[in-house]
């Protein structure tokens, strides 16, 4: 009885075949010695049998390390782990930074809505001459819809998502205007009831469709079909309930209640019959074997017929069709280049990365040589040769692109569940940018491409060593092709570091120029509380009353300095649009788009505009005198360049009102930070009653307290009065400037991620190119070399390289700057000065690494380096 | 770039090698170590080039009615890595055998 042959029979199934027999032999072997040695002495006992077994229970971690030979390429990657750790972790974290820029993208501009065939979804715009993606009217559906044969559905929806008070959720909830087909085209069936807004005359107009988390919310009643509900002041029956798989189809907000055209809501009166009134964009689902370009054509055709048929309201119009995205084409427009710009140095920032695994691959690579000799003598292709180290490339690369995807997948969901808030009222945005299917396969695409790209150049250059490469082992360590290969790759990611940092800084100073711009008024210690007195219940002639007590009653709030209403304040709503005609001239004198506001006569001196010339508006401008406007600066010197404006008309909307300019105010900005200088007009709203009305407040000082204690003043006046927005107009500021300060934050990120790619990358090369040359080194310094001309030599070849690669980088920055310039604000075109400024550091921290690299080697002793060596 | 660091253990069982401890069995009893440690130990090595092995002459295992024994030896590297691990950890010139008989006999292979 032989237990520990039994065992060690058993235990050989883990060897690999290939070695099995062998690995089986030399147990057997030496158990078999072991016995014959007992059996010279006397017969075997329990005792011996026992020690024999417990001496053979180690051929189980022999049989498990051979059976983990198998994974060969992880072995020898662990040999080195320092080094692979290092390789992995930088490029994981650049590919992290690929894939959040890349989910980022996808989730703002490639994910298609959550509906059925969404490809065949298309939404169509009008552009007009005053804004390239204009809305349609209501008017415009039922001509489309009779015309178009491309669709095999035509449905309208509103233009902007409206904010609705519903009674016992005590929350505002986003809703939207559609037409009665709208979940017919979109594809949504019903959970509860029918999605399907009823038409013809008589039909009951006040109905709606809820979301089956608002359904939820109003207590998840199956019976909830019939009932009515609050919304804001209007009651509304329920018509359906949406399934929770449909959320409207916006990528920031979800949308919860869908009302007809008709309905009567206060907040949305019902559409008027009126072509001018547009407020809608068309959805249509493609009929089958209908391409988007045929639609096109159709639709471009059927506009043209509408601007010959109504030359007055639809001249120049023209329809087109756009794929139905999650976010609207008008605003993928200012996203795309800015996300696209992320993607591209993201990715060069990868490409840095990678050639630092390759540098540190390619050492790997050469203390391999021998292995590949041999090898070779043993008749391996060249094939053979690299596909080990292809695997362990790949297998870095894999480590890498887990790595990177947990980082990225933990960043996306981090973006996605931030709680932004825009103001008590406003429904906080639902914003989605998880990683769906498509980036789980870039990533895996990233990641084989990744791998191939760092480990093909060093295996290639390994395998080529094999076949001639022994005879000069001595001098391919100190020069030829891998030392060429490794000064390509450090000029390449220095030229790469100084892009990037490049991108960086021009996107703080795109930041840093939008603080410093020109305002036109003081934005500091101003609260902002905007109202709608109409839902209130409030008349035109009570509401005019409302207004003085409304000023009275925030101006005795401590430290309240001056008050103001107005239509809207700076940088949040501010201004509506209208038509400006010339004062009995040509009609080339017209002006379309012309910004307005309404404001009372506290405005100019509460936000700190500079009066100019003449008078802003008094007590004396009734709705029974002469209509008066105050105008900007730009207004002024384009319509009157040689003449005191004071004095001056003005014939604006439709051609029916001729209103007299009595002063002149500074520029500033109206509706964006980065906007251009552009015309402003100012009415009185003593002339003109506000329904929808901003209480703007300087206050002493900024602080939470003042904007809490105004509310309260406002809320005590008339606890029916809603408050949508209370704000400083430090947070409108705020608001402006997160995207620009975002894409710095991101381009600032990749590019410090770039730079220290970059050094390790040139710490790890100096390092290994000196400890290569040490014999020169030493018989340099037995010869009388100081520290100082080691230092000397070494240095200069990285600077070479720096300089190499800082020119490159400059070079492309040069070129990139007049594509890119646009998007950041007050960004020239050609940036020569910041361009070597940022080249020249680039040039001094590789100088700075390289001297921290080489300084311990110029201090050493002769003996010493000849002794390492 | 990458230098070979040899544990104790390995240290120990080339060590055993360059005083005639030849065989798996027989560098486990010279050292006291598993056998859980030592061969996979034996692999490590080889495949690093610090030792060799080959299969005992027949005639020998013949002799003694058993199947060829595995032979290791340490290599040229192997002997250079051992002096560098010798200094480091400070081994004893010759290693006590724990083995009752003599070895050196046994390895005139």
């Amino acid at each position: 009885v032989k237990p520990h042959r039994w065992f060690i029979a058993v235990v050989s199934r883990l060897v690999p075949r290939a070695l099995r027999d062998e690995w089986r032999q030399e147990w057997d072997a030496e158990l078999a010695h072991r016995e014959t040695t007992v059996e010279q002495w006397r017969a075997p006992t329990f005792g011996d049998r026992a020690r024999l077994l417990r001496q053979s229970s180690g051929a189980v971690w022999d049989a498990l390390w051979l059976y983990s030979s198998r994974w060969q390429s992880v072995r020898s990657l662990l040999r080195h782990w320092r080094i692979c750790a290092v390789a992995a972790v930088s490029l994981g974290v650049a590919v992290a930074a690929t894939i959040v820029s890349f989910g980022l993208y996808d989730a703002l501009l490639l994910r298609p809505p959550g509906v059925q065939a969404p490809r065949e979804l298309v939404t169509i715009f009008v552009s007009s001459p005053s804004n390239s993606y204009d809305v349609l009217s209501y008017l415009d559906l039922p001509f489309y819809r009779q015309r178009a044969r491309s669709f095999s559905g035509l449905a309208a929806f509103s233009e902007g998502l409206t904010s609705f008070a519903v009674t016992d959720v005590h929350d505002h909830l986003v809703g939207m205007t559609v037409s009665e087909n709208y979940f017919a085209v979109v594809g949504v069936r019903p959970k509860f009831g029918t999605l399907t807004f009823p038409t013809g005359p008589g039909a009951p107009t006040q109905v709606v469709v809820v979301s089956e988390a608002l359904w939820k919310r109003l207590g998840a009643d199956p019976n909830l079909i019939g009932r009515t509900i609050r919304v804001d002041h209007a009651t509304l029956t329920v018509l359906g309930v949406a399934p929770a798989s449909f959320t409207g189809m916006n990528l920031v907000w979800r949308t919860d209640l869908w009302v007809g055209p008709d309905a009567n809501l206060q907040a949305i009166p019902p559409t008027p019959p009126d072509r001018t009134d547009r407020a809608f964009y068309l959805l249509g689902r493609l009929a089958p074997d209908v391409t988007s370009e045929q639609a096109q054509a159709e639709v471009g055709g059927l506009s043209a017929i509408l601007a010959a048929e109504y030359p007055t309201t639809d001249k120049d119009r023209k329809a087109f069709v756009t794929p139905t995205t999650t976010i609207t084409a008008n605003f993928r427009g200012d996203v795309m280049p800015a996300l696209a710009a992320l993607v591209g140095l993201a990715l060069v920032t990868l490409v840095a990365a990678c050639s630092n695994a390759t540098n540190l691959l390619l050492g790997l690579a050469l203390t391999r040589r021998h292995e590949m000799l041999v090898r070779t003598a043993l008749g391996a292709s060249r094939l053979q040769l690299m596909m080990p180290l292809l695997r362990e490339s790949l297998t870095l690369a894999v480590a890498a692109g887990a790595l990177g995807f947990t980082l990225a997948y933990g960043g996306l969901s981090a973006l996605s569940a931030i709680g932004l808030s825009f103001g008590p009222d406003i429904p906080p945005p639902a914003f989605d940018v998880r990683p769906d299917i498509v980036v789980v396969a870039v990533a895996v695409m990233l990641a084989v491409v990744v791998g191939l790209g760092i480990g093909l150049g060093p295996a290639w250059r390994a395998a080529a060593d094999g076949l001639s490469g022994a005879l000069t082992r001595e001098l391919a360590s100190t020069g030829g092709r891998g030392r060429r290969l490794r000064s390509i790759l450090l000029i390449v990611q220095t030229a790469v570091a100084t892009t990037v940092l490049v991108g960086a800084v021009v996107a703080w100073r795109g930041v840093e120029n939008l603080q410093r711009v020109d305002l036109g008024f003081s934005a500091r210690d101003l609260v902002v509380d905007d109202l709608t007195l109409e839902r209130a219940g409030y008349t035109r002639a009570a509401g005019r009353e409302f207004y003085d007590n409304l000023r009275a009653a925030v101006a005795r709030v401590p430290g309240v300095q001056a008050v103001s209403l107005a239509s809207g304040s700076p940088l949040s709503g501010c201004c509506d649009r209208t038509n400006l005609h010339g004062d009995g001239e040509a009609a080339s004198n017209r002006l379309t788009n012309l910004a307005f506001a309404t404001v009372d006569d506290d405005y100019f001196a509460t936000l700190g505009v500079r009066v100019i010339q003449g008078r802003t508006f008094e007590p004396r401008d009734t709705p029974r005198s002469q209509e008066v406007v105050v105008v900007n600066q730009h207004l002024a010197r384009s319509r009157w360049p040689d003449q005191d404006p004071v004095g001056q008309h003005l014939i604006i909307e439709n051609g029916n009102r001729r209103v007299e300019v009595i002063g002149v105010v500074a520029d500033g900005k109206y509706e964006s930070l980065a906007e251009a200088p552009q015309p402003m007009l100012y009415y009185s709203l003593r002339q003109h009653y506000q329904e929808g009305i901003a209480v703007i407040a300087r206050t002493a000082g900024e602080s939470p307290a003042f904007t809490r204690a105004i509310g309260q003043a406002i809320t005590n006046l008339n606890r029916d009065l809603e408050i949508w927005v209370a704000r400083t107009l430090k947070d409108n500021l705020r608001l402006e400037l997160l995207f620009p300060t975002m894409i710095f934050m991101g381009l600032g990120g990749l590019g410090g991620l770039a730079l220290l790619l970059t050094a390790i990358g040139l710490y790890g090369t100096v390092f290994y190119s000196v400890s290569q040359r040490r014999t020169e080194i030493g018989i340099r310094v037995a010869l009388g070399a100081q520290p100082r001309d080691v230092l000397g030599l070494v240095l200069r070849q990285t600077l070479i390289f720096g300089v190499i690669g800082s020119a490159i980088g400059a070079g492309l920055s040069l070129l990139a700057l007049p594509i890119v310039s646009s998007l950041f604000f007050g960004v020239h075109p050609a940036e020569p000065v910041m361009v070597s400024a940022v080249a020249l550091s680039s040039v001094a921290i590789s100088s700075g690494v390289g001297y921290v690299a080489a300084r311990p080697w110029a201090r050493t002793s002769a003996i010493e380096i000849m002794r390492a060596s | 770039m990458a230098t070979s660091y040899l544990s104790y253990s390995a240290a120990a069982i080339l060590h055993a090698l360059k005083n005639g401890h030849h065989y798996g069995f027989d560098i486990m009893d010279a050292l006291g170590l598993p056998s859980g440690t030592v061969y996979p130990a034996l692999r490590r090595m080889e495949e690093s080039g610090f030792i060799a092995s080959k299969w005992e002459k027949a005639q020998i295992a013949q002799r003694e009615a058993r199947p060829p024994r595995k032979y290791y030896e340490l290599t040229r590297s192997g002997r250079t890595a051992l002096t560098d691990a010798a200094e480091r950890y400070r081994l004893p010139e010759d290693l006590e055998t724990r083995a009752a008989r003599p070895v050196r006999a046994r390895s005139e292979a």
